[in-house]
């Protein structure tokens, strides 16, 4: 504990700034759960309050990937499936976490990253964030349509998961063995 | 040389594919189009990622810009990455040390690599606040690749040595040398000969030169006289460092100094001084298990000699300090200078050996009078105190042996003291050899 304390001190106001983003953009996120007509459960909350503080103190771990994987369960269980505006920001708020977390990865707490760096992560989050807006246009698109469920749809949906899972696998696997 | 770690998925690469996997197959299991929306941004980051896999492993190699410095001056850490056309961005991590400061003070510093450059360069400056020989430049290189998603090392790099001479204090002496010796120099010797300092107007002998005449003399006496000179002869100093006993915390260049920081430098300065006019200059160190002994000679190279020497110096290195095996060779005519604080007995020993030789013998009082005990204890204090009075009779000691002993106090430290060597040293004295 005291060791990652002693990191946050000696961190640089940049990496504070990014760790101070993912902690906010957690809090968003909670913010929004209840926004969205999901259920406030404090017991929850505090729950992924405390993830997230110790996303703040180890952001370059796997504990945001426990935040997010937790995140997205409070999701999936107490917000009903809507397609509105708040599934939107809610999609942004978390890439905005998973980005915020990427840039401590990239050295020891007081490294400061350069401006060419932050410039091409500005074009990345815009990028992912026109995916997540251009999926949420097609989804609400397709829901207005009112296009009846279909097997073969669901079927392709599962292939297309599969393929990018066995290629992830392969990838990675790869990548370990060499 | 760096080489060996090949690229791993990084924590991003794992956190982006497994979040955007489980977000999708729980969307797609439940019909839940929100959870895709959720999973769509980290979906892209994944593929992004993975499709930048590096294929090319850097090398690398670091080195120093130079491999002395001065005190407080600074070098810097070279990195050189090839083949690094997949990393995007490098990272140089130098472990801090004590005395050492860095540019930027963390000691850390990255660089986007340009696309499609397969050098990349990456320095980062650092100073020595202190004189020694330090090992520096070890720490880590790091390199990610695009969107994060994989990552090169760290690696560790190998230290290497840096040697900090110590900043001269400043020192002046308009004293001539008490012994001048040799044949060329500045300081005007007991004999005549051909110089520029006035010694008298004698009667014209055979062999004296003809522009030497004094005429106005000659026409009034009405027999020739000549004007004669002393003859200028250069100096040979022996230093000798005692370096058996630090006290004090030493703040580094710009801070309070301990007493082996006021020593070296104090050596140094003398030493310079002497060596820029041509003197020749010697040095030993007390108390030193390594390189103890400069020999006695003269030049810019030498004075480098010298400070290598001083900054090679580890207070307390040696505790076992035999002083009957030492053999100091001091050449004759030579004056020792002794920079020490006196707390040793060694130190006190040293200087009464080398004085009951006939040596002229100095003693420069190196304990600081700011002196920064860094502690505040009150029984170390009164520890100290009582060492100071032990200390006091140990000079009245060195002092009642005929050697005179002064405070270093930079410009005109030993003026004084080689005035008065100088007058003693035409009186007859008799001395054990």
């Amino acid at each position: 504990m005291r060791k990652l304390l002693d990191q946050l001190i000696l961190a640089s106001p940049q990496q504070k700034a990014i760790r101070l983003v993912a902690l906010l953009a957690a809090l968003a996120f909670l913010g929004i759960v209840p926004a969205a007509g999901g259920v406030f459960h404090p017991v929850f909350t505090v729950v992924a309050v405390l993830l997230s503080l110790v996303v703040v103190l180890t952001p370059e771990s796997n504990a945001p990937l426990g935040l997010m994987v937790y995140l997205g369960a409070l999701w999936a269980l107490s917000v009903p499936g809507h397609l509105d505006l708040w599934t939107l920001a809610a999609a942004v708020v978390l890439c905005v976490l998973h980005l915020a977390c990427t840039l401590t990865s990239y050295g020891p707490s007081g490294l400061t990253l350069d401006a060419d760096l932050l410039g091409l992560w500005r074009r990345r989050l815009l990028l992912c964030v026109g995916a997540a807006v251009l999926v949420w246009a097609s989804a609400r698109t397709v829901a207005f349509l009112d296009v009846p469920g279909s097997g073969l749809a669901l079927g392709l949906a599962l292939l297309v998961f599969l393929t990018w899972v066995t290629f992830l696998t392969v990838r990675l696997a790869q990548s370990r063995t060499e | 040389m760096l080489h060996g770690r090949v690229w791993q998925p990084g924590t991003v690469l794992v956190r982006a594919a497994l979040v955007s996997a489980a977000y999708a197959v729980v969307a797609v299991v439940l019909g839940r189009p929100d959870l895709l929306v959720l999973a769509a941004p980290l979906l892209v980051h994944a593929v992004a990622a993975s499709l930048h896999r590096p294929q090319a492993v850097p090398s690398g190699q670091t080195w120093l810009g130079t491999d002395y410095v001065r005190e407080g001056e600074g070098t810097t850490v070279h990195a050189r990455f090839d083949d690094a056309g997949d990393a995007e961005h490098v990272l140089l991590a130098v472990t801090p040390h004590r005395w050492l400061v860095a540019r930027p003070a963390s000691g850390l510093v990255g660089a986007t690599s340009p696309p499609a450059e397969s050098r990349v360069d990456v320095s980062i400056p650092v100073a020595s606040m202190r004189w020694g020989r330090r090992r520096l430049g070890d720490g880590l290189v790091a390199a990610t690749s695009p969107w994060a998603g994989y990552q090169w090392g760290p690696l560790p790099l190998f230290p290497q040595d840096l040697t900090i001479l110590p900043v001269p204090a400043p020192f002046d002496s308009r004293s001539a040398s008490p012994h001048p010796i040799g044949l060329v120099g500045q300081h005007p010797s007991r004999r005549r000969g051909d110089g520029s300092e006035f010694e008298s107007i004698r009667p014209y002998q055979p062999g004296d030169r003809l522009r030497r005449i004094q005429w106005r003399v000659s026409l009034r006496t009405g027999s020739i006289h000549v004007t004669s000179t002393v003859a200028e002869e250069d100096a040979s100093v022996l230093l000798l460092v005692d370096t058996g006993v630090e006290v004090g915390r030493s703040g580094g260049v710009n801070g309070a100094p301990s007493t082996l920081d006021v020593a070296v430098r104090a050596a140094g300065a003398v030493a310079e001084h002497y060596l820029i006019r041509a003197d020749r200059v010697g040095l030993r160190i007390l108390g030193s298990t390594g390189r103890n002994a400069v020999h006695t000679a003269a030049g810019h190279r030498h004075l480098r000699r010298v400070l290598d020497t001083l900054a090679r110096i580890v207070p307390g290195e040696n505790q076992d300090l035999n002083l009957a095996h030492m053999r100091f060779q001091v050449p004759a005519g030579s004056i020792v200078l002794v920079f020490s604080p006196m707390l040793s007995q060694a130190a006190v020993v040293a200087t009464t050996t080398l004085a009951s030789r006939g040596l002229d013998v100095v003693v420069v009082d190196c304990l600081p009078p700011d002196l920064d005990l860094g502690v505040d204890d009150p029984r170390a204090l009164l520890a100290w105190r009582m060492r100071l009075l032990e200390r006091e009779a140990l000079l009245g000691r060195v002092r009642r042996s005929g050697i005179p002993v002064v405070e270093w106090r930079g410009r005109g430290t030993l003026d004084e003291v080689l005035r008065r060597l100088g007058r003693r040293a035409v009186r007859p004295k008799a001395g054990q050899r």
